[in-house]
């Protein structure tokens, strides 16, 4: 499987509804760090990604964060984050309600986001 | 390095709240006795949706068995969920970002699809492992309560 997926939320091109379900994760991961010994998570809520990959063809962006660790009877485990987006050119779509830009060095890219996946595996 | 950079929301969506039921859903009685392999092969029948009981769901385990209010598959009720709310979500956009909201479309199509398949594989792996080293050994209706609650994507952590 790669990995067991935890949470999902499909949200599309809605930051709010975006927003409050990133915070119900997060308070999810709180509980989690009360009850599981070893477990603790990154509660920025836009952590820095340490991987991206675009799809040309499809205008998609997918990012992966690491947004938390645990160690379970001596296996360390790591919780990853995945969202994904449209990409879209602003000089053509300008009345996007809801946006984000990436910076991948000199260039920015816009996206709207369309969701938000959860998954823990063991940690690489 | 790939960096957030902005963040822009000018959204004005009515966020209605949302009526969660938080009551786990119970597949089996007590007096009901199944070994693994059955509880592996047993239907799945919800009166709710997964994400109308967790708004974050993960997707079900065994998603092509799931059926919903009495008969929907699970595949097409989450997939119209999904493609409802990016229509919900942009219908004011609509007209002039045609291409960007098929986009988003296909977008959400494709890992629906990829997600099912990989939880329908992973599911068909147990299986097969269970009925190699099948004891017959009935479970307690804890742990068969729990693989049916797993199957169904609505098992806590």
């Amino acid at each position: 499987m790669g990995g067991i997926e935890v949470s999902k939320a499909t949200r599309p091109f809605c930051f709010t509804a975006y927003g409050i379900a990133k915070k119900v994760l997060h308070d999810r991961l709180l509980k989690l760090e009360e009850r599981v010994d070893g477990f603790s998570a990154t509660h920025d809520m836009s952590p820095t990604p340490y991987r991206s990959s675009i799809d040309q063809k499809n205008a998609s962006l997918v990012v992966k964060s690491q947004i938390g660790q645990a160690s379970l009877l001596g296996v360390e485990l790591e919780l990853i984050n995945r969202e994904s987006s449209v990409m879209y050119h602003p000089s053509e779509m300008d009345s996007v309600p809801e946006n984000r830009s990436f910076n991948f060095g000199p260039h920015v890219v816009e996206s709207s986001v369309i969701d938000s996946t959860t998954y823990v595996r063991v940690k690489s | 390095m790939l960096k957030y950079i902005k963040v822009k929301s000018s959204c004005e969506h009515t966020i209605q709240q949302e009526v969660r039921t938080k009551r786990v859903p119970r597949f089996l009685d007590e007096q009901t006795k199944v070994t693994l392999e059955q509880a592996l092969e047993m239907p799945l029948s919800m009166s709710h949706l997964p994400f109308d009981i967790d708004t974050l769901s993960p997707t079900p385990l065994d998603p092509y068995a799931l059926t919903v209010y009495g008969g929907v598959d699970y595949a097409l009720a989450a997939r119209s969920y999904m493609i409802d709310k990016l229509h919900s979500n942009t219908i004011s956009i609509g007209d002039t970002h045609r291409a960007l909201i098929e986009r988003a479309e296909q977008e959400i199509l494709d890992q629906h699809f990829h997600r099912m398949q990989k939880n329908d594989e992973a599911l068909r792996q147990w299986k097969e492992v269970a009925a190699e080293r099948s004891s017959g050994k009935v479970l307690s209706h804890r742990d068969a309560e729990g693989v049916m609650q797993v199957r169904a994507g609505v098992a806590q952590p």
